[in-house]
């Protein structure tokens, strides 16, 4: 890391200036709540899709992918296959229309509306506390490698960060996070392509490196296969990919996450944000290229590698040029940034939407005016952001936590799914049926995993404890339901399927 | 990110529980008597047997069919789903958009969009 070049070092000096000047940029379209929480509803599908992309994927990813692939090869690619494109398409067509025709600002806005306020509150709490956690770890991260390739002091690489991100965040909102998460992808893509591109020349091509991998003793074919068999051992069982992976967890992940569904919302028309939603399917499926093939050719390379996650920075060392090693750091850096900025937007807006709103319409009466709702989560933006950044050297541990954090979450996917699932299908559903598929999904999903191979027998019980929690979830949720009073007709208006929802409302909303 | 995270689960517990409330790979063979150790013996005791009852069946037949059947699996996934997309009327799939060109309909978006996953799990697959 330290055999960094002048040009190098211009490059990422010139990446971290180009994202403030085009993050300041949208300042000027931001004078209402609305602008800097769902930038106007004006944003594009193409900006959406790129966006979605680019925040899914962070620096920790890339590194944690490349070294997955080089371990276990190409059915790590699953992940981002089949665990995106039926998902996408599910959430284009079934959830973002209702989500965006609501004119809901968050997720947990929808399901209280949908079902009731404590199912509102549970969400809202844990989704809070789990992006402020990750605000901090991904700033400690990001010190982390400034000081690595810069040789700054830690607490100079967390306030520089916390600078760049919070000035364009604070006066660009959602707009400005999003279009900068559109260049933040292309640097992404191009410096990830030239290691992909070098790594795959340097072994030969696609049947270099299938030789040479293939001729490793701990190796065989199904390194190359992207379904492996159902048997004990097996990392990836397909019938946890396709079943779990490809329909309960991709989905729970892609419809129950603020962060994406913020972009969907802030699309300009309805037509937009469902064709974010396919935009995104196409790069997501140049991903494992981007990512794993490297890995992959790392294996071919230095067959001896520990840790595995070692895997991109060893390629770079011993592949890249000076110029494009900057470039690949600038990559990082966006892949840090862009995760950064998307966390704490979405934050603010839980924090103002979910929290601060209702507690201020208890207490006055009244809607929150749209300066006042600008002006505080401006200052929202700011604070806390300042919270994450002086926290941050308290995470030095931040890979281990940032992954059990992120775990955490996990136990939401299935119950999440499962309560937003029947909430849409079926009129009947009660606000109390919701509650309670949430939380028994949620504590049964923890209990599963107490429980691990003592149900399972498979190697990735995870990935079973995913699918029967939504199971178990969705039943609960109907057999409360039917044991509570329906809910009134009015309630459930715009938020299932089959209902009309007019012009009239719609501008209403 | 699923195959970042999710396999931590029992690393996040046991962290969770280094305070000292339960032990997860040696449990619990003497009863432990924390608040946790007593969700997990009854966790076990109560989820457990039905679950295994009715996952293991599952697990064996799965073990016991040929691969073709899991390449035809991950394929129809996408060809239902590509199915169920066209089913969508005209008027819901071209809501909002600002006229009705054909590049504009988001079923053909499915289409080219799903086509290359297709062709990627019939090729290396299997």
């Amino acid at each position: 890391m330290n055999q960094l070049a002048s040009i190098d070092y211009i490059i990422i000096c010139v990446y971290m200036v180009g994202v403030l000047f085009v993050g300041s940029y949208f300042a000027k379209y931001v004078s209402s709540a609305g602008d800097l929480f769902l930038a106007g509803r004006s944003l594009p599908f193409w900006a959406i899709g790129m966006s979605i992309v680019v925040s899914d994927i962070g620096a920790v990813d890339l590194i944690a992918g490349a070294g997955g692939a080089y371990q276990r090869g190409i059915a790590q690619a699953n992940f981002d296959w089949i665990g995106s494109v039926p998902a996408l398409l599910i959430a284009a067509f079934i959830f973002v229309p209702y989500y965006w025709r609501a004119g809901v600002y968050t997720l947990p806005e929808f399901l209280g509306r949908r079902y009731n306020g404590g199912t509102r509150w549970v969400l809202a709490s844990v989704l809070l506390v789990f992006m402020l956690l990750t605000l901090s770890i991904l700033l400690w991260t990001s010190s982390v490698f400034l000081n690595e390739v810069l040789g700054w002091d830690h607490a100079v690489g967390i306030w520089v960060t916390a600078v760049i991100v919070g000035i364009y965040t604070v006066s660009g909102g959602l707009a400005a996070v999003v279009m900068t998460d559109v260049m933040q992808l292309i640097v992404m893509f191009v410096g990830t392509s030239a290691l992909m591109a070098l790594g795959v020349w340097e072994i030969g091509g696609w049947s270099g490196m299938q030789e040479a991998i293939l001729a490793q003793p701990e190796t065989d074919e199904t390194y190359f296969q992207l379904l492996q068999a159902h048997e004990p051992g097996t990392e990836y069982p397909w019938p946890g990919m396709v079943f779990s992976l490809g329909i309960v967890m991709s989905t729970g992940y892609y419809v129950g996450n603020q962060a994406v569904m913020q972009r969907a919302l802030g699309a300009r028309t309805e037509w937009d944000a469902k064709a974010g939603m396919l935009t995104a399917g196409i790069f997501k499926l140049m991903i494992p290229f981007l990512v794993l093939i490297p890995g992959m050719a790392a294996r071919a390379i230095v067959p001896d590698l520990h840790p595995a996650d070692a895997a991109i920075p060893t390629l770079i060392n011993i592949l890249l040029p000076a110029g494009l090693k900057g470039l690949m750091f600038a990559a990082f850096f966006a892949a840090l940034m862009s995760s950064v900025d998307s966390y704490l937007n979405s934050c603010v807006t839980i924090f103002t939407g979910d929290v601060y709103r209702p507690i201020h319409w208890f207490f006055t009466r009244q809607p929150i005016s749209d300066f006042s709702g600008l002006m505080l989560g401006r200052a929202l933006t700011a604070g806390i952001l300042v919270f994450a950044a002086i926290y941050a050297p308290s995470f030095s541990d931040s890979q281990t936590l940032y992954d059990n954090i992120q775990t955490l979450l996990s136990l939401f996917q299935g119950p999440t799914l499962a309560i937003l699932l029947v909430g849409i299908f079926w009129r009947r559903a009660t606000g109390w049926g919701g509650f309670a598929g949430l939380i028994v999904g949620v504590c049964l999903t923890f209990s599963l995993n107490l429980m691990g191979d003592a149900v399972f027998l498979s190697d990735a019980a995870y990935l079973y404890v995913s699918f029967w929690s939504f199971i178990i979830s969705m039943a609960v949720t109907i057999v409360v339901s039917l044991l509570t009073p329906k809910e009134p007709l009015e309630k459930t208006k715009g938020l299932v399927y089959g209902s009309v929802v007019t012009e009239d409302d719609e501008n209403k909303s | 990110m699923y195959a970042t995270h999710l396999p931590r689960l029992c690393d996040l517990i046991n962290r969770l529980l280094q305070v000292g409330l339960i032990r997860i790979e040696d449990a619990p063979t003497d009863r432990d008597t924390t608040l946790l150790g007593h969700l997990q013996s009854y966790a076990q005791e109560n989820f457990g047997p039905p679950l295994k009852a009715i996952h293991v069946p599952i697990d064996e037949w799965l073990g016991g069919l040929p691969m073709t059947v899991a390449l035809a699996c991950a394929v129809g996934l996408y060809l239902l789903a590509l199915i169920w997309v066209w089913r969508l009327s005209r008027d819901f799939v071209f809501r909002g958009a600002p006229d009705q060109k054909g590049w504009r309909d988001l079923r053909v978006w499915a289409t080219i969009v799903t086509i290359p996953y297709i062709a990627i799990y019939l090729v290396l697959g299997i």
